[in-house]
This record gives structure tokens, C-alpha cells and sequence, in this order.
């Protein structure tokens, strides 16, 4: 029987999402790219163009931050994440502050 | 001669009603860059060790960066400096709008304010004319009205006027000055020095241009600029605002609530950015000279506050929200509209009322203490009227918080100091101390105290870049590098939502080089920065500060977190003391914090080489 990754969403990709969360049954062990990937497939291209750089190998550090299990992710590094079910994953606006 | 400064400042005498001009020379202007720099310069060379913060011989120093009054994008800030009546320490509130282009319109770099006015007064600097105008009718009136009445007396709609409201007058230590009705010099009580000064206001009318090294340059690079401030850099800020920090924060257990003995808050969703766009959120506007447009403006639309107006940010949403244990909005935003229209900082004001709440329930302040109020977290009447006795200094309560926190904890002893949230007497801005670790090492080694805007060492830890749970000597050089860059940016000065459209120092700096014909490469605007973080750091040591000032608060290490997200997280005295050995090591000063002579002197600061180096 699958398990879930419970997937959490604020700002723009609460408005893509039109929810504030999701369970995404997996099987076994992804990455954060698959997962993306099939939320993408869920909520259109544009959920996952929002997120991964435009030459497709990181995140977009300038809006936008994942944490696996409270963990932020290094952008850099996001893609190759593993994702395993009963994981939570958290899409949000990169955090902001100053003026 | 010098294109982008106007080459000299007003100083004014309040108790002789003098004026006169100074000259400010290129050599200055290069070390010292503008803003900040030449804030930390100005109080270096005229308050001297042992000045009380509310007698006559502080001074209140107004200085513009370069960029003011050209086309810089978002330039148009300025910044007002003086000993802080609330830290004793190096104090100064930056501000926007358009006060800063029209001091330089008016053919000023800055104004020096010395002496007190022997009855209620304001300033009214005309192009090259200052004045000074009877306030006696003003006094007592909020911040808005006061801004108002001045345009209406001086016919002129378009002067603009930075005022201090009642809390100012009352010495309240948090005391702002507010221009253009929603923009505040806030924190350290530089309004409080205002009031000590029977100054109730500063109105600036300029007709003047600015010059500017590269009229056909600055153009083609400030359209580039704006072209990138419409990027996806700054699209949190244009659409949602810092407000989205809220959930983001709860989700990763560093939303501070119930005056930090917590880092989620069970009513997130309620004060949430988003849901404050939904429901809240009136316009959004632009300062002066920002092609940004981040100040999300709420209204109230029904209930006992309707009608309510204020601009609602991060950190003021934060701190009167969730810190206070408070998750209607209606109420956030009323308690706002009375911090800015009676004049205090929100940061401060909700730390300081939060503590209040603790120190309630734990009974450390009885009813009576409360002047009847019942304090407990959550209760937003309560703290409405507890802002406004905090501002009014009316009653016990008033006169208590009206002290800020460290004075308060003092004055109620019995413990309240462990859960008196703040670092070198300014209270903490709203990032958790425990679940951001980095970012905490930045607030206790700031020159200001508790500050996020010092070092944005923050966002190494939400951007995944370090362990956010750990702290180890490495985190002296990200906090020093982040200082040093900001100081740049505080000296110019531009805003910080733009810090991400500059592809590198080179870049700031070629937009130096654009306004002011002052040829300034990257590297020579870090070591400028160091310069001034240096200045500033040495003001403080000449008023006592030393390594015992760079520390949190107990809680942070005596009281692990109890949220689930977050459980059992706190800072250990070895790991903290190894981070700030780091960042002292990294400064080039000594383990008690102390710049050295050489590091001084390598940096030009010769007097203060003799001073206070070690």
C-alpha cells in the first residue's frame, strides 16, 4: 500500500495549488524533482516553472524555498533531495526582510 | 566640485536659534560614503563619552546618502542618528518617502541639530533658509495630524514634514519620527531625542536639482535597474509583501509567539500574508523613487475598528500579532494605526507588551500593576489600551513599558529580565533566536542591538545554506560580510528589497561612481564598509559596550523549544561563545570585542585608534 508525502503550500503555489495541502501517494523513494514533477503534472507547467531554475538544474533561490521535515533545502543542491513517503515538504516564498 | 552630494550640511543650534553651513569635503565623502557612514562620523566627533541621551549635549544628525534626489532607484531614503535614550548606545532610524530627495532639493547633504528650544518648535529649512516656527499649538497632536497642520500653515501641500507624535514628547524610549504619514526613522528612540529637544517636527521645501557625475550613464543604468526591479527577484515583495514571512516562519518553527517561548502560532492561517491580501489589504504603494511597490496598506473594514488604516509589514504583524498571542487582524491593524499615529516602534512596542503579558500571567504583574487590564496573551482589547498607555505614559502600566523592556525587567525584577527579549536594551525583531541560530549571532553583534537589518544574517539559515539548528566559528564571517555590505547599503542609501537586482559590490559600486563622478571599485566600497561598521562600533565602546553586550537573551539557552516542528531546540553558551570568537576574530578585534589599534588605523580611523583601540 502506497504512503503519502504530505505536501504544504503558501503563496503563489497555494494559488496554483488552490490548496493549502496536498498528500502525494509514492511508491518507494523519489526525489524532490519527481515530486515537483508530478505536481506539475497535477497543477500545470507552471507549478514547476515557478520553482526550478530556467536551465533546469536548481531552484530558484530568488523566489522560492523548500524544507523537507523543517529542513530548508540548499537550492543548489534541491533537485537530487530524496523524498520518501511520510516525509512533509514545504513550497514557499524564499523569506523576505529589510527595507 | 562634487556631482550627486550638495557638499554641505545645515547645522542648527536650538537654544541659540543659530544657523550656519558646513562644508563637507570629497575626501569625507569617500570614506565615509553618506547615510550611515556619515552618521557614525557625525556622532564619533560631537557627543562625547558620558553624554546623557536626553540632554543637551546629544545632538540629532539627519544625513541623505548620494543617490537622494536622483534617479537611483529607491534612493530617496534618509536617516536619522544620535545617542539612543533606549540602548545608550549607537541609535538611528532609517526612513523613506520623499523627505530625503527634498533636504537635497533644498541644497543639503544633512542637518545637524544641537541644543534644545526652550518652548515647543519646528524646523522649517526653505531652500536655503531655516527657520524656526512656534510648535506650542502641535504639541500633543499625533503624527499625522501634526504633518497636516504644517502643510496647511505653510500653504504648501507639497512640503514635506517628519514629525514626532505624543510619544515622543513624553520621552517614550521607542519614540519614532513618521514622514509622509506611513514612513518611520524607527527603533532606537530617535524621536524620543526629538522630544527632548522641544522639536516636534523638520519640514523641508525644495526647489533645487541635483546634480549628478553621469546624467546620460545614470539613466541607462537606473532604467536597467528598474527593469530588473520588475523581476521575479522582487515579485515577493511587490505581490504579497514580507507579511508572507507568516506561514513560512509557523511552517519552519521560527515564528516568534508568546513573546518567544514559542515558534509556531495556532492562528497562523488567520494572520497570514494571504489572507491579509484577501481580506485586508486596501492598496500597495511606492516610496519615492521605487519602482518596487512593496508597503501593503490594510483597511478594517467592519467591527469596532473599522475605518482603521495602516501599513502592515512583516515584523509589525509579527510582533503585535503572534508574539502577543493576538490572531485577529482587525486588531494588528489597529494596534499599527496607534503605534504610528502616537509615534513608537512596533517592534519594540510588541516585544515590550508581550513581556507584559508574561510577566501577568506568571503574576509578576498584578492587575493593579496593569492599571486594570486583563493582560493575558490573546487578549487584544488588552493590548490596544496597553499601546496606547505604553505611548501616553498614562498610569503604572504606561509609565513601565513606556521605558522599553530592559528598564522595565529591572524596575519588576523577580526573574522578568530572563524573558526580557532583547540585546543590548533594543528588543529582538520577530525571527526566533533558537530555530535561526545564524541570524541570532547577526542581532547580538548589530551596533543597534536586536536587529535583523544590520547583517541579514537571516537568510543564510532560511535559504538552507547552513545548518539553522548549529552554530560554529564559520558564522563570524557570514554575519561580518553581511555588516560590511549593509553599511554600504545604509550609507547610499538604497533599499535592502533591492539588494538582490545588484549582480555584485561592482555593480553598487559603479552606481556610486554614476552619481557622484567619485571613481569607487567593489572592493574599495567593502573596505568603506568596514570602515563605518568600525566607526559605529567604536562609538559604542566609548559608551562601555563590550563582548557582555553580545549576547541573547537567558531564554535562548536556558529554555528549549516545545513545539513539535522544533522540539528541544536551543543555543548552547560553547557554541554561541565559539560563533562570536569567529566573528571577533573575523573583525580583526579582540576576543572581549575590542577593535585593535592596527585594524583601526589600517582602516584610517586614527582618533579613535588612540581612544578606544586595544
Amino acid at each position: 500500500m502506497p504512503e503519502g508525502v504530505i505536501v504544504e503550500f503558501t503563496g503563489p503555489f497555494r494559488e496554483i495549488a488552490q490548496a493549502r495541502n496536498v498528500t502525494i501517494e509514492i511508491e518507494g523513494k523519489t526525489t524532490l524533482e519527481g515530486l515537483i514533477r508530478k505536481l506539475s503534472e497535477m497543477y500545470g507547467e507552471e507549478f514547476g516553472k515557478r520553482i526550478i531554475s530556467e536551465e533546469g538544474t536548481g531552484i530558484r533561490a530568488d523566489s522560492a524555498m523548500v524544507a523537507i521535515n523543517q529542513r530548508v533545502i540548499d537550492l543548489s543542491k534541491a533537485l537530487s533531495q530524496p523524498v520518501a513517503p511520510g516525509d512533509r515538504v514545504v513550497f514557499a516564498l524564499a523569506i523576505t526582510g529589510g527595507g | 566640485m562634487m556631482k550627486g552630494y550638495k557638499g554641505k550640511y545645515l547645522k542648527v543650534n536650538l537654544s541659540s536659534g543659530a544657523a550656519g553651513s558646513e562644508n563637507i569635503e570629497e575626501g569625507f565623502a569617500r570614506s565615509y560614503i553618506g547615510g550611515l557612514g556619515f552618521g557614525a562620523r557625525t556622532l564619533l566627533d560631537t557627543v562625547p563619552k558620558g553624554t546623557e541621551p536626553f540632554s543637551l549635549d546629544n545632538i540629532l544628525a539627519w544625513w541623505t546618502g548620494p543617490t537622494a534626489g536622483t534617479l537611483a532607484p529607491t534612493g530617496s531614503k534618509y536617516a536619522v542618528f544620535a545617542l539612543s535614550p533606549l540602548t545608550g548606545l549607537f541609535g538611528f532610524g532609517i526612513s523613506t518617502g520623499g523627505f530625503g530627495n527634498e533636504l537635497k532639493s533644498a541644497g543639503w547633504d544633512g542637518i545637524v541639530i544641537a541644543g534644545r528650544c526652550e518652548k515647543p518648535a519646528y524646523l522649517f529649512v526653505d531652500d536655503e533658509n531655516a527657520q524656526l516656527r512656534d510648535a506650542v499649538n502641535y504639541w500633543g497632536k499625533s503624527t499625522w495630524e501634526t504633518e497636516d497642520l504644517i502643510k496647511e500653515e505653510l500653504g504648501d501641500s507639497a512640503v514635506r514634514v517628519a514629525a514626532i507624535g505624543p510619544a515622543g514628547e513624553r520621552l517614550v524610549r521607542i519614540g519614532n519620527i513618521t514622514n509622509d504619514k506611513n514612513r518611520q526613522v524607527g527603533r532606537s528612540g530617535m524621536g524620543a531625542v526629538m522630544g527632548s529637544k522641544n522639536l516636534k517636527a523638520v519640514a523641508v521645501r525644495g526647489t533645487g536639482d541635483v546634480e549628478v557625475g553621469d546624467l546620460d550613464g545614470l539613466t541607462k543604468f537606473a532604467a536597467e535597474l528598474n527593469e530588473r526591479c520588475q523581476g521575479p527577484k522582487t515579485e515577493k515583495y511587490r505581490v504579497y509583501g514580507t507579511p508572507a514571512n507568516i506561514l513560512v516562519h509557523n511552517r519552519l518553527g521560527c515564528l516568534p509567539s508568546y513573546n518567544f517561548q514559542r515558534g509556531t502560532f495556532e492562528k497562523a492561517e488567520d494572520v497570514s500574508g494571504e489572507r491579509m491580501l484577501k481580506t485586508h489589504v486596501k492598496k500597495i504603494l511606492a516610496c519615492t523613487n521605487c519602482s518596487i511597490g512593496c508597503d501593503h496598506v490594510n483597511e478594517v473594514k467592519e467591527g469596532p475598528y473599522a475605518g482603521t488604516v495602516a501599513s502592515v509589514d512583516y515584523e509589525s504583524l509579527g510582533q503585535l500579532g503572534p508574539l502577543c498571542g493576538v490572531g485577529d487582524l482587525n486588531v494588528i491593524t489597529k494596534a499599527v494605526e496607534i503605534c504610528d499615529k502616537l509615534g513608537v516602534d512596533t517592534i519594540s512596542a510588541g516585544v515590550i507588551a508581550a513581556w507584559a503579558m508574561e510577566c501577568f500571567e506568571k503574576g509578576l504583574l498584578s492587575k493593579d500593576d496593569a492599571d486594570g487590564l486583563d493582560l493575558r496573551f490573546g487578549n487584544g482589547e488588552a493590548l490596544l489600551d496597553a499601546l496606547n498607555r505604553m505611548c501616553l505614559r498614562e498610569g503604572k502600566l504606561g509609565n513601565l513599558l513606556a521605558e522599553g523592556v530592559r528598564r522595565a525587567s529591572q524596575t519588576v525584577g523577580k526573574g522578568s529580565d530572563k524573558f526580557a527579549i532583547h540585546c543590548k536594551g533594543m528588543e529582538w525583531a520577530a525571527y526566533s533566536m533558537r530555530s535561526l541560530k545564524t541570524s541570532t549571532l547577526g542581532f547580538c553583534t548589530s551596533i543597534r542591538g536586536a536587529d535583523y537589518l544590520r547583517s541579514g544574517s537571516y537568510q543564510v539559515d532560511v535559504a538552507g545554506k547552513v545548518d539553522r539548528f548549529k552554530l560554529d566559528r564559520s558564522r563570524g564571517k557570514i554575519v561580518r560580510d553581511g555588516e560590511d555590505q549593509y553599511a554600504i547599503i545604509d550609507s547610499l542609501i538604497i533599499c535592502k528589497f533591492t539588494r538582490g537586482i545588484y549582480s555584485s559590490m561592482d555593480e553598487i559600486a559603479k552606481l556610486y561612481t554614476l552619481v557622484t563622478g567619485i571613481e569607487m571599485s567593489g572592493k574599495q566600497m567593502i573596505t568603506a564598509g568596514e570602515r563605518i561598521y568600525n566607526a559605529a562600533k567604536c562609538f559604542n565602546v566609548r559608551f562601555g559596550a563590550s563582548r557582555k553586550d553580545d549576547y541573547p537573551p537567558p531564554r535562548a539557552f536556558e529554555e528549549p523549544m516545545i513545539d513539535d516542528v522544533t522540539k528541544g531546540a536551543r543555543i548552547t553558551r560553547e557554541e554561541f561563545d565559539e560563533a562570536l570568537d569567529g566573528y571577533y576574530e573575523e573583525r580583526g578585534w579582540t576576543k572581549e570585542g575590542m577593535p585593535t589599534k592596527g585594524k583601526l588605523l589600517e582602516l584610517g580611523l586614527d582618533g579613535e585608534a588612540d581612544e578606544v583601540g586595544a
